[in-house]
């Protein structure tokens, strides 16, 4: 029971590498137009705070604080890539 | 005793219920204050004090022109001939964004790109327009208008035989910035087998498709935008600091020090067996590590 724990998790934090590996793909590839960079970069966040949602609610500690640590985090990162495009 | 003071924001332990301070949700916002304040600031002083930051761009028209040339030799087509009417409408074009205070191929007052072609008495069978801003260097510059088709088009454009070019530095929408105005065209007089009733000019670079009027406004000859910003020429030496590249460091020391207080946390948690209930190190390593390795990969810059 605990290795197929252990599994899912790995799966889970696969899942995110992988949608974040995209997300800089698309930043790094996409033609540099109005708006299109803006769109990967909120996309990514989005993406990331979701996951967090889907992630501590499978490993059974869904908090809203701890989704508040999320979105600040995904905030500071969409604060901190917009200011450079 | 080590926890207290400047390790506490490192180390997780009972000072700081089990928390990296870093890590502390009214730090984590505190961060994003901090750097929204700074960039602020280094904008309103870049604003203040243009003479002591002042523009990172190593453009020139010049090497634009050659690097569009040295694309167009790729594609077997014969380079483009500067023009001096061009480079005067370029600059024209410019002049009146960094005027009025605008970043688009039409201008709020429904000025089109071929009207500046008009005003400096360009009559053309084929025109294009390209723009680009922010960007610090040529290469990166054509690169971007490579990475998109429309862009791309214009460029190995085989109907075009003439360019003009303008970079040209100025205050957008209250920030610095570096623009670059590419235009293309093939003036009438040098196609004396093309019949007179079928002109065709082609259309700017994003609006694919969309034929620009072949005939010029009203916008009389001469009667250009008084221009805000000056044209960088070749020889001159840009400054090395530029607004963004500080902003850059900036962001580069947050991340930093965020992702070693997510480190540390979790190595100390692990071995103490702490239980607690907060965000996934992991994940938040994971993407702040993703964000960072994007700030330090991505080329600033915007092309329309």
């Amino acid at each position: 029971m605990k290795k197929k724990n252990r599994k899912s998790t790995v799966g889970d934090y696969l899942i995110l590498g992988i949608v974040l590996a995209i997300g800089v793909m698309l930043f790094l590839f996409l033609p540099p137009i109005k708006y299109k960079k803006e769109v990967a970069v909120l996309v990514m966040a989005a993406f990331y705070v979701f996951w967090s949602i889907w992630f501590h609610s499978k490993r059974g500690d869904l908090e809203i604080k701890i989704v508040l640590e999320y979105i600040v985090i995904a905030a500071l990162g969409v604060v901190l890539l917009l200011s450079l495009i | 005793m080590r926890s207290r003071g400047i390790w506490s924001f490192f180390v997780p332990d009972q000072s700081n219920n089990y928390r990296a301070r870093f890590l502390h949700l009214s730090v984590l916002s505190a961060f994003i204050f901090f750097f929204l304040l700074a960039q602020t600031s280094i904008s309103l002083f870049a604003l203040s004090k243009p003479a002591v930051l002042g523009y990172s761009s190593q453009i020139t028209p010049e090497e634009i022109v050659e690097l569009t040339n040295l694309e167009r030799e790729k594609s077997n087509l014969a380079p483009l001939s500067l023009s001096s009417s061009l480079n005067e409408a370029a600059r024209r074009k410019a002049a009146d964004m960094f005027a009025f205070d605008y970043w688009a191929h039409k201008s709020p007052s429904n000025r089109e790109p071929w009207d500046f072609f008009q005003e400096v008495g360009y009559d053309y069978i084929y025109a294009g327009e390209n723009l680009a801003r922010d960007f610090s260097t040529p290469e990166a510059v054509v690169a971007a208008w490579m990475m998109s088709p429309s862009h791309k088009d214009n460029i190995i454009n085989g109907q075009y035989q003439e360019i003009g070019v303008a970079v040209v530095n100025g205050t957008l929408r209250g920030v610095e910035t570096t623009l670059v105005v590419q235009l293309f065209g093939t003036p009438v007089n040098s196609l004396p087998e093309v019949k007179k009733e079928a002109p065709a000019p082609v259309a700017s670079s994003v609006s694919k498709g969309e034929a620009p009027a072949p005939v010029a406004s009203s916008v009389s000859k001469g009667e250009a935008p008084a221009p805000v910003a000056s044209s960088v020429s070749k020889g001159e030496v840009p400054k090395s600091l530029s607004p963004l590249s500080i902003i850059k460091r900036v962001a580069i020391f947050i991340l930093g020090v965020l992702l070693g207080a997510l480190l540390v946390d979790k190595i100390v948690v692990e071995r103490k067996k702490v239980a607690r209930l907060c965000g996934d190190n992991l994940a938040h390593i994971s993407f702040l590590a993703a964000v960072l390795v994007t700030i330090l990969l991505a080329r600033s810059g915007v092309i329309i």
